[in-house]
């Protein structure tokens, strides 16, 4: 209720402070002890495990208090509550075995359910709602909307028998009458959990139905990502980073990934906007560790992705224009001057230099053959040299 | 106070000016008529302030804006993300002294419009621009943000660029000063005043995809600012036009004239022996816009002391 007041009133009352697209997210304890163990990093935990421990502390004294005045779905669900319906769509409590299949993932180190964080699916509606997301997000985006719909006729459907958060709010809930814990469901969820989570943890990190030449090149990530697995394992997919980004070149484009667990992550389309030189919002406002905090000048050098130059395409090397404007673009001056021998210059990129930040192929003129210089994503973010 | 230096003549000059008189008393009138002498002033000094205090000086000696200006649209360049010592915008003590002196010109309205190529809110601030705008108490438009102001104009003159769509202020202002930095550029060999001008339009690429240093000479057939005064305090001699540059010379000039193809060929001469090595330069004396043999213009150096 809390945040969603706050939320309301800076979407009337104008842009999302900075920090409100990640604390959101980051008050949850699931997203962020689970990440702490599958990213096996503990830093998150020193300054923005805080808050989630406060929460955990609450959960402990009251219960699902968090749930009705702070988590912005719940309030949200409450309201859908009001209606009174009286139907039971569903009778299964499948929250508990959400919650320790994300367990389950994080000891492999692939976090697999991490998107049905309640909060996370509050904060995915805010590049929704602002159109900021092509239609590939709605998928994701619409799980909150589905359950609200349900809500109406079975209330509060989504935070008792889905909600992993809720879930653990209830285990800790130490002083209740009949604690949580001494139950025997928890232990059948527990060992169902455990038995489901691990496979299909397994298998969204290794399948590729679309491997071969029909798989989608490796997608450009946000400076800080690391490796695409490591990336797709802790993205939560809140894109607070989509909605930080002030270039906007983050999208939510096609949920094709070559592999299952990739679906639906934020990627760098740099066919019209770019990563810029001297800019780290996303990894500031990242909740989950995902996009790893980086310093300006770490991020300066962090090669990102390549430019490559399809000469087919290339008003120099093509139509002998006097172009350059790659050249131009290039905050690192990575790319080269290919004398014609009429010294008419042409683009050859440097791969040593060049971080793939897209500024050369979001500004290509070249419109024939499409852009005449592209940017694809790497197995590995890696330092790059200076010119 | 403006000292115009003498030149003391050799008999070789003489015989030089004469044999170059006779050439051009040979030409066709319609080229004389088309082609008077430009005056180019070029001030020398470290000090960024002083040397926009003595330019300004000079402007006022030589008819200022014009009369009853009362707006005046300034175009800078503040496209890039860089710091003013990378020398890829120009320089924010220029700006701000340009404005403060503009204002005892009498002149009301002062606007800086700019099309960045980076986002403005970035290049408009490392580059120190906004600031000094905002100190002169003139207005800064980011052009990326406001495209309402963009109109169409049509090019008579043009050979390949016909149309454009402009910064309204450019169109509207009594007066229009064009304020570049001179540096290397990958595409245009170099950029200086008339290239500067692609920041007053609203679609740049379709100059690239139509041969570029056309398109620069025939937009400046088009725009004609009072004045035009260019910042080669510090030059980048490579990796233009947004560097950082390997080599950056200090020539700590500042080229000031009504002609902006002059000032333009006397600029390059710092880069290259020869003007017509940018190929929009050899251009635009095709087309009988200016001359750019520094040779046929009127050279008055200043030393503006520290």
């Amino acid at each position: 209720m809390v945040c969603l007041v706050a939320a309301i009133f800076f979407a009337v009352g104008g842009p999302i402070p900075f920090l409100l697209s990640r604390i959101v997210p980051g008050l949850s304890p699931l997203v962020t002890f689970a990440n702490a163990l599958a990213g096996r990093h503990w830093y998150a935990g020193l300054f923005w495990g805080l808050p989630a421990i406060a929460v955990l502390a609450i959960a402990a004294w009251r219960g699902r208090f968090f749930c009705r005045w702070i988590c912005p779905a719940g309030t949200l669900y409450s309201t859908a509550a009001l209606c009174k319906g009286r139907k039971r769509l569903v009778r299964f409590r499948f929250g508990g075995i959400v919650f320790w299949m994300i367990v389950a993932g994080a000891c492999i180190g692939f976090p697999l359910w991490l998107f049905m964080d309640p909060l996370s699916c509050f904060t995915r509606l805010v590049p929704l709602i602002k159109g900021t997301c092509t239609t590939a997000a709605l998928v994701p985006g619409l799980l909150l909307p589905l359950f609200l719909l349900l809500g109406v006729w079975q209330p509060l459907v989504w935070c008792f028998h889905f909600c992993p958060l809720g879930y653990l709010f209830d285990l800790c809930h130490v002083r209740a009458a009949h604690p949580a814990w001494k139950q025997d469901r928890v232990r059948r969820d527990f060992i169902t959990g455990l038995l489901l989570g691990a496979p299909l943890a397994l298998t969204a990190r290794e399948w590729a139905p679309l491997a071969g030449s029909e798989a989608p090149p490796i997608p450009v990530l946000p400076p800080g990502a690391g490796d695409p697995e490591r990336f797709a394992a802790l993205c939560t997919r809140c894109y607070a980073c989509v909605e930080a980004c002030p270039t906007r070149v983050i999208k939510v484009r096609s949920p094709l990934q070559r592999i299952l667990g990739h679906c639906f992550h934020p990627d760098l389309d740099t066919s019209r906007s770019y990563c810029e030189e001297y800019c780290t919002q996303c990894s500031q406002v990242c909740p989950s560790g995902a996009i790893r905090p980086v310093s300006e000048d770490e991020k300066r050098h962090l090669q990102i992705g390549h430019a490559k130059v399809r000469r087919e395409a290339c008003l120099a090397w093509e139509d002998g224009e006097h172009c350059m404007v790659c050249q131009e673009y290039c905050p690192y001056a990575a790319i080269m001057d290919d004398m014609a021998p009429d010294g008419l210059p042409r683009p050859v990129v440097d791969p040593d230099i060049c971080r793939g930040c897209g500024a050369c192929q979001a500004e290509c003129p070249a419109i024939r053959q499409g852009k005449a210089i592209i940017v694809t994503g790497l197995d590995n973010q890696t330092q790059a040299i200076d010119a | 106070m403006m000292h115009d230096q003498c030149f003391s003549f050799s008999r070789r000059d003489f015989i030089k000016t004469g044999a170059a008189g006779v050439a051009v008393l040979s030409a066709p009138v319609t080229l004389l008529a088309d082609v008077p002498k430009p005056d180019v002033w070029v001030f020398h000094g470290a000090d960024k302030t002083k040397l926009m205090k003595a330019c300004l000086e000079m402007v006022n000696a030589n008819g200022g804006f014009g009369k009853q200006t009362r707006s005046l649209a300034l175009k800078v360049n503040a496209a890039w993300t860089r710091t003013p010592e990378e020398g890829a915008n120009t320089h924010p003590d220029l700006v701000a002294t340009f404005l403060k002196g503009a204002r005892e010109f009498g002149v009301t309205k002062l606007d800086v419009p700019e099309h960045p190529c980076h986002r403005g809110d970035e290049s408009f601030k490392r580059s120190g621009i906004r600031d000094a705008v905002k100190s002169a108490g003139a207005k800064m438009i980011d052009m990326k943000k406001e495209k309402k102001y963009f109109s169409d104009v049509t090019i008579p003159k043009g050979q390949s660029l016909t149309s454009a769509r402009v910064t309204k202020h450019f169109l509207e202002a009594d007066a229009v000063v064009n304020m570049p930095v001179a540096k290397h550029h990958g595409g245009a060999t170099l950029t200086m005043a008339m290239k500067n001008w692609m920041g007053a339009v609203e679609d740049r690429r379709v100059w690239h995809r139509s041969n570029l240093h056309q398109c620069i000479a025939d937009f400046s057939t088009f725009m004609k600012p009072a004045w035009t005064i260019i910042d080669a305090t510090r030059i980048m001699m490579d990796k233009g036009p947004q560097g950082p540059a390997k080599t950056l010379k200090k020539p700590n000039l500042l080229v000031v004239s009504k002609d902006q193809v002059a000032a333009d060929a006397y600029t390059a001469t710092l880069f290259h022996d020869d003007p017509r090595k940018v190929k929009y330069l050899a251009l635009a004396a095709e087309m009988g816009m200016g001359v750019i043999d520094a040779a046929q213009m009127n050279i008055h150096r200043v030393e503006v002391g520290v």
